[in-house]
């Protein structure tokens, strides 16, 4: 087969020089400052997206400690979802369309609030054990009766 | 067998089976749209650069691929709920080398790069495995992590959390 390069000229294909920004990493946008491990080097930048792929499959005390690793894991902590069977429960708005379950299953994508850790009240007390959806409970309950 | 070279970052070349490549959106989408599997053409002999990855990296990338030739390829965004998802025996091993050391970020890095789907999602579920149970604190000493903290921070986020004690 003879490829349709009617378009383009030789040059374009040929010379063996792809274009600059042809494999760029789109991750700046989205990057956080990450963990700089047993590398010296000035730290990485690792995608905000692979550090909530990390951080979700934990529960709720591994991602407090998490919190305290660096300032890297606390964001992504704090944008991290929660998966409770086919619910997906989370502070981005944005992952709610990207999300097959919710797709499928509109009615039960929740967003909740931007919210953080410390709103201490007697609905987390009772609530809160390291499973995940206590701990949603207990926000859903704040959010809904107001800090 | 179509063979096509990847050239890392730093300058090493692997000829690696098309087949393999067919687990990696990225390159997947390259030799499609630039016809680079067409042997009639000289876009055959095309190296790929991946300037974003290392050679040991991609090596341990091409290693992987090697292992799972064959298995299906995920499509579309993955929003598997990762707590659910078992690292196999095989990946557990192969990962193991790396625990605890930037060679596993980096290889998590490269995954999703490259789009390998299932290496990312396994990649990052044996860091998150290696995560549990563990303090702040504990963590960043495995991991090598400096400290960004002050202690008004660091003290500020214990209180945050405990609550959740």
């Amino acid at each position: 087969m003879v490829a349709d390069d009617s378009d383009y000229s030789d040059n374009e294909i040929y010379d063996e020089v792809w274009p600059e920004d042809y494999f760029a990493s789109d991750v700046e946008d989205c990057s956080l400052e990450a963990l700089d491990l047993n590398d010296p080097s000035p730290a990485e930048l690792v995608p905000i997206e692979i550090l909530r792929k990390i951080v979700e499959p934990l529960g709720l005390r591994d991602r407090c400690s998490l919190s305290l690793v660096n300032r890297a894991f606390r964001k992504a902590v704090q944008a991290s979802t929660w998966h409770v069977h086919r619910l997906a429960i989370t502070s981005n708005e944005e992952d709610v369309p990207r999300n097959r379950s919710v797709m499928e299953l509109s009615s039960r994508g929740i967003v909740l609030p931007p919210f953080s850790l410390q709103r201490r009240n007697a609905a987390h007390k009772w609530s809160v054990r390291d499973s995940g959806i206590e701990f949603l409970l207990g926000h859903l309950v704040n959010f809904l009766l107001g800090p | 067998m179509v063979l096509i070279t990847l050239v890392s970052s730093d300058e090493q070349n692997f000829p690696v089976e098309r087949e393999l490549l067919k687990q990696s959106g990225t390159i997947e989408t390259l030799i499609v749209n630039m016809n680079l599997d067409d042997e009639d053409t000289d876009a055959a002999a095309m190296p790929i650069p991946l300037p974003n990855v290392k050679g040991d990296v991609l090596e341990k990338v091409i290693q992987w691929m090697e292992h799972h030739k064959g298995d299906p390829v995920k499509e579309g965004d993955n929003e598997d709920n990762n707590a659910e998802i078992v690292v196999p025996q095989w990946d557990d091993d192969f990962f193991k080398p790396a625990m605890y050391g930037s060679k596993h970020l980096e290889l998590t890095v490269a995954a999703s790069y490259l789009d390998i789907k299932n290496l990312l999602t396994l990649s990052c579920k044996a860091i998150s495995n290696t995560f549990k149970g563990k303090t702040g604190p504990q963590i960043r000493e495995e991991w090598g992590v400096p400290n960004e903290f002050t202690p008004e921070e660091e003290e500020a986020i214990r209180k945050e959390n405990e609550w959740s004690e």
